[in-house]
């Protein structure tokens, strides 16, 4: 599967030269609207496993940094404390609750994500503080960055078993998509709403939807 | 009363205009308070409804900010996001608890209820049936068909994981909260479409409905009380409202005003109070003065002018004070002229007739005797046309200067204009009068020396004396008038009336009156005495005579009658008369073949009438008579009064052929010669010397001669009052012509006259014969 990618890639650069610098191997990931669309976590099944990324989630400026982090499952995440205050890490989801006290200067042990899924991560001191860990069993995944550019490196071409997960599932596991040439895409549209995440900062409560709903309908 | 109305109308019109301005103002006030109060309310309304809103929006907050703290608790999160029920359950319920809800409810993700505290107690459902938002903290809803205020908090587990909400009762309690912090009367009203649901409030709850369907605002009367109304609507869905409804109640606001209005109320009263009074004061001080004045006014037109008309005061009033006080004095000084006047002849500054009448009233009616004297100036007529008026006027002033302080004491001299002096002699007999008088009269009548000219008046008086005469003041005045008429200058100068001469004088007036209608009321007739020619025996012609039957005098003798008639005018009428009625006889007579001519006498004042010929002429073509049968008789003094128009008149009638005589000769100094040149063909001796012919007499003398004499002139001659054979014989034997008297006939009337004629046909040619 190395091998195979090489040519491409020189082709890639090749062209890059002789071109224009194309990013070899990134896929633009969108959003229903046709934004870019970033923290979107895309998976892909019957690869290679990938070597794996980052696995600190950090707190920096009384945010998690980053925001979403995806693990293999079984790995353990480190908590370091970016900040000079003091963090309530936590997790009520399904895939891994737990609790963690953080202090500044101080290391936390790490707290090893056997099972995959998502997990929401809460501070409890920090309302606004809200960040993702999506466990993961498959072997390749990627993340779109801020400009919501994925980068395949890792990824064998080839048709494979696609799926994707964004904060704005929450709990919910990742969606499959089917099965995908993501080198050959030039762009992944996912059904999120991303204005729609941009916008919100304190969502409606769930019983004045429900009455907005009904209202609306009346309304028609 | 008519000052009585001044001063009414004067108070009615101050006070009125006080009271028109005092109540303007007050009514200004009233209303101005009223609107202000009104204003206020609204304000207040405004207001109360701001904070009302306001407190609802803080005790959600406050409610919300306490469900916050029970969905931001980690345990109970942790609960949430595990799906602990039991945990969530006993945690909402003991929140709710704490911050006193009445209901607690708990949503899971989805919206559904999974927990309610109703639930926990009674196992019963929930049902909520509408909700909205009130503010960001709050919603409104309906549970139960019952008002709650619900506050929620979504529970972040971090991401939102379910929702607790707490919901809070509309409730009286808050009802009455509300009320004591805005002080309005609360209402929260729930209904379907009309139908009210539930109503709570600070009000008996029976009077809400009635507010319902009020607008916005407006003013609704709750058992009597008025009240400002605002409603706010807190939610309206699928036809559910629940609705807050504020009253602010009028009468506080409008009793802020009432003691300002009790206030205003007294000022005016009492404005108005010592306005009325002082225009009371005011008026009656101007009506005061001229209810006064009005009753001086009044006194003096009463006559009364003796007593002042006095007002102390300086000004308009005042002086018409003076004005009339002027007046008063001016009416009383007048009215004593007037007085004098009525009683005072102006000239002599004597008194007057009617002074005179009231002194013979007063003695008369006191039972006195005494003397009424007439003096009259003798020719006073004459001096008046000499000298003129005025110096007339000065004549009698200064006579009655020389007898003003010469008359009897007690007694009264009177001037009366145009008549003379009068004098009443209290108590004195006619002798004792006339010796008065005539010392008066010689007084009267010394040399004058007026305007430089002598006079010698001759003043004349009558006499009358009362009760003796009469015993009437105004019959006393005509008989003393009628006394002085009968006094001639020289010895008769003072004459006493006499009754006699009165009648005839009252009878000469009636006849000179009646007169004029002796004719229209057939009163008089025609007589004919004949005419005898002496040498034939014959008569032909007669002397036409005209008699007078008064209707009450009898017969009136020509000789009276026609004297009167010349005298009054009345002569040119009878004349006219009875030459009609001669005319038509004549006419009789011609027609019958009677040939007689006949004379009648004309005066003096028919030939000095111009028109008299022709009168003549007309009448006699007018029935067609010869003139030469008509012959007319003129006295002899009658053509001395205007010879030359006498002397016309006669020969026109001459040349007409009537025939004409001069009668009654010998009484008048015309002679001979001067007859010879009138017209004249015969010449009538008087009767007065015929009637006693005798042979030798004095009248046998004149009456020969006479006709001698005419005889010579060519002039036939008649005798009239040929009363005996005697006097025919002799007349006859002289050759007079025509004889005429009683012993030949009377005058008698026409148709005896005819008769007469028959019978004596032949009687005087008898004595030619024989």
């Amino acid at each position: 599967m190395h091998f195979t990618r090489y040519p491409a890639m020189l082709v890639a650069v090749f062209l890059a030269s002789t071109a224009v610098a194309i990013p070899a191997a990134t896929l633009p990931v969108l959003d229903q609207q046709g934004n870019a669309l970033k923290d979107a976590v895309i998976l892909v099944e019957g690869v290679p496993q990938r070597p794996p990324l980052s696995s600190s989630m950090d707190q920096i400026d009384l945010q998690f940094q980053p925001r979403v982090l995806v693990v293999p499952a079984g790995t353990d995440v480190g908590f370091p404390n970016g900040d000079n205050v003091r963090h309530h890490v936590y997790s009520f989801s399904p895939t891994k609750a737990f609790e963690l006290r953080l202090f500044h200067g101080s290391e936390a042990p790490p707290v090893t994500f056997e099972q995959a899924g998502p997990v929401v991560l809460g501070c409890n001191i920090h309302d606004a503080m809200i960040g993702y860990i999506l466990v993961t069993d498959r072997p390749w995944y990627g993340l779109s960055n801020p400009q919501g550019i994925l980068d395949l490196e890792h990824l064998p071409p080839g048709e494979s078993v696609v799926s994707w997960w964004h904060p704005t599932l929450g709990d919910a596991p990742p969606v499959t998509l089917g099965s995908i040439d993501l080198h050959a895409s030039d762009s992944l549209t996912l059904a999120v709403d991303g204005m729609a995440e941009a916008v919100v900062e304190k969502p409606l409560s769930p019983l004045q939807k429900r009455f907005n709903k009904a209202a609306g309908k009346y309304a028609n | 009363m008519r000052i009585e109305r001044l001063r009414t109308r004067l108070i009615l019109l101050l006070v009125g205009l006080l009271a028109l301005v005092l109540g303007a103002v007050f009514v200004a006030v009233y209303s101005a308070t009223d609107s202000s109060a009104e204003r206020q309310a609204r304000q207040q309304l405004q207001v109360g409804a701001n904070v009302f809103s306001r407190l609802l929006e803080l005790r959600a907050q406050e409610l919300a900010g306490a469900t916050e703290v029970l969905a931001a608790d980690f345990g109970f999160r942790e609960a949430v996001a595990s799906g602990d029920l039991p945990t969530i359950r006993s945690a909402l319920l003991n929140q709710a608890r704490r911050i006193g809800a009445d209901e607690a409810l708990f949503f899971d993700a989805d919206g559904n209820i999974q927990v309610s505290s109703r639930m926990e107690v009674s196992g019963s459902q929930v049902e909520l049936s509408a909700l909205q938002p009130l503010s960001t903290n709050a919603l409104v809803a309906l549970i139960d068909e019952q008002p709650f205020l619900l506050v929620d908090a979504v529970v972040m587990a971090p991401l939102a994981v379910g929702q607790v909400a707490m919901a809070f009762r509309l409730t009286q309690e808050l009802a009455e909260e509300m009320r004591s912090l805005t002080g309005l009367e609360v209402s929260f009203i729930t209904a379907q479409g009309d139908e009210v649901l539930d109503r709570v409030g600070t009000l008996p709850m029976d009077h809400a409905i009635a507010s319902l369907e009020t607008p916005e605002s407006s003013i609704v009367d709750v058992d009597g009380e008025v009240y400002l109304a605002t409603r706010i609507t807190l939610l309206q869905q699928d036809g559910l409202q629940v609705k807050a409804q504020l009253l602010s109640p009028l009468e506080d606001a409008l009793a802020i005003f009432d003691l300002l209005k009790r206030e205003l109320l007294l000022i005016t009263l009492i404005a108005l109070g010592v306005s009325s009074l002082a225009a009371y004061v005011m008026a009656g001080s101007l009506s005061r003065p001229v209810s006064l004045l009005a009753e001086a006014a009044r006194r003096i037109g009463q006559g009364d002018y003796a007593s002042m008309v006095t007002l102390k005061r300086s000004d308009e009033l005042g002086r018409l004070a003076e004005s009339i006080d002027t007046m008063r004095e001016d009416i009383a000084e007048r009215e004593r002229q007037i007085a004098h006047n009525a009683f005072h002849d102006p000239l002599t500054g004597l008194g007057n007739l009617a002074k005179t009448r009231e002194r013979l009233a007063d003695s008369l009616s006191a039972g006195r005797s005494g003397a009424l004297v007439a003096f009259y100036l003798s020719g006073a007529e004459d001096l008046i046309k000499a000298r003129g008026q005025t110096f007339y006027s000065h004549t009698v002033v200064a006579s009655a200067d020389r007898i003003r302080a010469r008359v009897p004491t007690n007694s009264l001299l009177a001037y009366h204009p145009g008549q003379g002096f009068l004098l009443v002699l209290n108590n004195m007999e006619t002798d004792q009068a006339v010796i008065t008088t005539d010392r008066l009269i010689t007084i009267l009548s010394e040399r004058m020396d007026n305007d430089g000219m002598k006079l010698n008046l001759e003043w004349l008086a009558g006499v009358v004396a009362w009760p003796h005469h009469s015993d009437d003041p105004d019959e006393l005045l005509r008989q003393v008038a009628i006394a002085a008429a009968d006094a001639h200058p020289g010895p008769m100068r003072i004459s006493v009336y006499q009754a006699k001469r009165d009648q005839d004088y009252m009878r000469r007036l009636r006849l000179i009156r009646d007169i004029h209608f002796a004719a229209q009321m057939r009163e008089l007739s025609v007589v004919y005495q004949p005419k005898l020619d002496i040498a034939s025996g014959e008569v032909r012609q007669v002397e036409a005579l005209m008699r007078w039957h008064h209707s009450e005098l009898g017969f009136i003798g020509p000789d009276e009658f026609i004297l009167l008639a010349e005298q009054t005018g009345s002569i040119h009428k009878l004349t006219q008369w009875i030459l009609g009625a001669i005319a038509t006889q004549m006419r009789h007579w011609a027609d019958q073949g009677v040939e007689l001519g006949v004379a009648m006498n004309i005066s003096a004042l028919d030939l000095d009438d111009e028109n008299f010929v022709d009168q003549v002429a007309k009448v006699l073509e007018k029935h067609g008579i010869d003139p030469a049968m008509l012959a007319f008789e003129v006295t002899e003094s009658a053509l001395m009064v205007n010879p030359e128009r006498s002397l016309r008149s006669l020969h026109q009638l001459r040349e007409m052929g009537i025939s004409l005589a001069v009668d009654d000769y010998g009484t008048g100094y015309s002679s001979l010669a001067m007859l010879k040149s009138l017209p004249v063909q015969d010449l009538k001796i008087d009767k007065s010397f015929v009637l006693n012919l005798a042979e030798g007499s004095e009248d046998a003398v004149i009456v020969r001669s006479t006709i001698e004499l005419a005889h010579n002139m060519g002039l036939k001659v008649i005798a009239e009052g040929v009363e005996n054979a005697i006097s025919l014989e002799w007349l006859r034997a002289l050759g007079c012509d025509t004889a005429q008297g009683y012993y030949i006939s009377r005058p008698i009337a026409a148709l005896d006259l005819e008769a007469w004629l028959e019978k004596n046909r032949h009687t005087y040619k008898q004595t030619e014969h024989s």
